[in-house]
């Protein structure tokens, strides 16, 4: 297998075999992540292949500050969030109260299946789901995400409560109707 | 061991989470980056062929005049033959220098009649000529062998010409047939076989052809219009401020660059009026004034806008360009988009030319200096989703107020009338100074190919 460096000389020669090496190592995983920016599959794929497009023509100037999995990750983010751009200009403007407490959740993810999990991100507002995404997945903090957003931090933060409250009330939901049809087995 | 927090639990989850991708997305793929690598190609076909079209000019001009000159030294050529040389007709010279008349029976070898002989006489009384003419089948026959001199001379003379033959002659000659002195005399004054002369250094002979004298131009004025393709140079980072470039550089995203890519090739246009001098028979100064516009295109995927009351401004490429003193509060990502950035100047070129060539087909070689004054830029969004920004020079402009730029070029012309002249004029120009202030923390020296059109008005 191909290390990384060479895969990155080839790709910025034009050398397709590289490319389609690069692709098949990243493209699940990033797949993986625009579906959860996109609100379906068929915004995944654009984003995905609008993704790579610029990997491949900016891959000349990465300079390997971070690993090469991180930075085709921000441009794969970077591209599903400009898709959703416009939708971002529509996200109110609310202040929240910072000392508001958080409920913690009782219910644990491993008991759920990738698709399902990924099914309750997407049905999320737009705004709460990428916001969601990048505060709780991605790790930004709210002035970070308000900077890169163009929005205030009360919003950042309003917004991710809400897909918060949202999916612990799908994930209570989904655990109670997992729950239900395991009686009804027995 | 404490549950894991909501956050925690999610990004646990989906760390290193993989899913399914369709198998035709790798072809969408490689479709995109086929048509982005001809665009790239596209534009670099335009360059070289913009240049194989300069050249072509250039080597057909030059082919013409070679042709052309070559024509003119086959019409005006002479030639000396000891063939041709008036050598006395088998007659002995005397002492003076006279031709006696050979006496009959002394020349049987080269038995000629009167009438040859006497031409024979004729030809020595006259100076030896340099021209050699062909003679037709025709005159062959009726000339028997000796060979034919002959001057054209002026016919303007109301005297007939078989009269001027006769006095030519010398003695009249009843014996000559009034049929061959017509022959004769026509053939004197009227040579009808084509003149023919051997090839001969052309600085031999004192050409009467007016197009091959120099064309003594010791003043002119010249109106012109030149287009071309305008190379931006320093890189193909497109200029942003500082205020904007902090911004961009705190987004976790960014490799602390803008995302802002520039095309390889713009397009330049400049016209002006020249007046030129001529100090040296082969030397020209000349200068003028012009306007130069030079445009490229940009593509920026982010917006960066100064908000003061909290509330979102309309987008305004001003605030990609300008300096604040506090930094900017919004700076989001967007799609791609084109920007087109424009940039006007005042030109004041001075040039040296040396003459190659004088004459009706001219070419000249170029070179001197034009000092550039900065007029303003324009930022468009071709989209039209954003406000466009001019920016003129001055103390906040980063645009440099004057610039220096190195100018060469080749100028093929044409007289086509006796005060005018028109010419092509292909060209470079390159920036020898930054178009934008040091403290930008961007070089940027163009460099404009360009294919020009001048009509030259010549005043004497």
């Amino acid at each position: 297998m191909q290390r990384d460096e060479e895969l990155i000389k080839g790709c910025a020669k034009g050398d397709r075999a590289s490319q389609r090496a690069l692709y098949d190592r990243y493209c699940r995983k990033m797949m993986a992540i625009c579906q959860r920016y996109s609100p379906n599959s068929e915004d995944a794929e654009d984003a995905l292949q609008e993704g790579f497009v610029k990997v491949f023509n900016n891959i000349s100037r990465f300079r390997g500050e971070a690993a090469l999995g991180t930075w085709i990750t921000r441009i794969m983010i970077n591209t599903a969030l400009n898709k959703q751009r416009q939708k971002l200009r529509m996200l109110p403007i609310v202040e929240v109260d910072e000392t508001q407490a958080y409920q913690e959740d009782e219910i644990s993810l491993s008991q759920f299946h990738f698709e399902e999990l990924l099914g309750l991100i997407q049905s999320l507002p737009d705004g709460c789901r990428i916001v969601f995404n990048l505060f709780a997945i991605e790790g930004y903090t709210h002035k970070e995400i308000s900077e890169l957003l163009g929005i205030s931090v009360g919003t950042s933060k309003s917004q991710f409560n809400r897909a918060r409250t949202l999916l612990m009330s799908r994930l209570r939901t989904l655990d109670e109707t997992k729950a239900s049809y395991g009686k009804a087995k027995i | 061991m404490g549950k894991p927090k909501f956050e925690e639990s999610w990004r646990n989850y989906f760390d290193g989470a993989e899913s399914d991708v369709p198998d035709s997305l790798w072809s969408k793929i490689e479709v995109d980056l086929v048509r982005a690598e001809n665009k790239g190609q596209r534009k670099s076909l335009v360059f070289y062929r913009r240049l194989a079209a300069g050249i072509a000019l250039i080597a057909g001009a030059l082919a013409t005049y070679i042709t052309y000159d070559q024509l003119n030294q086959e019409e005006a050529t002479y030639a000396l033959s000891e063939e041709t040389a008036p050598r006395p007709a088998d007659g002995r010279q005397s002492e003076n220098g006279d031709i006696q008349e050979p006496t009959k029976g002394e020349n049987s070898s080269n038995e000629r009649s009167p009438l040859n002989n006497t031409l024979a006489i004729d030809n020595t009384m006259r100076q030896k000529s340099l021209l050699k003419q062909s003679i037709t089948s025709s005159q062959k026959s009726s000339a028997a062998s000796l060979p034919l001199f002959g001057v054209v001379e002026s016919n303007n003379s109301s005297m007939p010409q078989e009269e001027k033959y006769r006095r030519r002659l010398g003695d009249y000659r009843p014996d000559i047939p009034e049929s061959e002195i017509k022959i004769r005399s026509e053939e004197f004054f009227e040579p009808n076989f084509p003149r023919r002369l051997p090839a001969m250094p052309s600085y031999f002979v004192a050409s009467n052809n007016k197009d091959d004298e120099r064309q003594s131009e010791n003043l002119w004025a010249a109106l012109g219009f030149a287009g071309g393709s305008y190379s931006p140079g320093g890189g193909s980072g497109s200029y942003a401020s500082q205020s904007a470039k902090n911004a961009v550089n705190q987004l976790s995203f960014s490799n602390a660059t803008p995302q802002s890519e520039q095309a390889k090739l713009g397009v330049a246009y400049s016209g002006g009026v020249m007046v030129g001098k001529e100090i040296s028979p082969k030397w020209v100064l000349q200068g003028g004034i012009g306007f130069l516009s030079q445009q490229i295109d940009y593509t920026s995927n982010y917006i960066a806008s100064n908000t003061f009351s909290g509330a979102v401004q309309d987008n305004s490429l001003e605030a990609l360009v300008t300096e604040y003193d506090a930094p900017l509060n919004n700076v989001y990502l967007t799609s791609p988009y084109t920007i087109r950035s424009a940039s006007e100047y005042i030109s004041i070129p001075v040039q040296a030319g040396y003459k190659v060539i004088d004459k009706k087909f001219g070419l000249q070689v170029n070179a001197g200096l034009a000092s550039d004054l900065f007029l303003k830029n324009k930022l468009t969004d071709e989209s039209g989703q954003s406000e466009s920004f001019s920016q003129s020079a001055g103390s906040q402009s980063p645009y440099r107020s004057v610039n220096w730029t190195g100018l060469m070029g080749i100028e093929l012309s044409h007289k086509i009338a006796n005060h005018y002249r028109l010419a092509v004029v292909p060209g470079v120009r390159y920036s020898l100074t930054s178009i934008v202030k040091d403290d930008v923390g961007l070089a940027k020296k163009p460099l404009v190919l360009d294919l020009g059109m001048r009509v030259k008005y010549i005043f004497n």
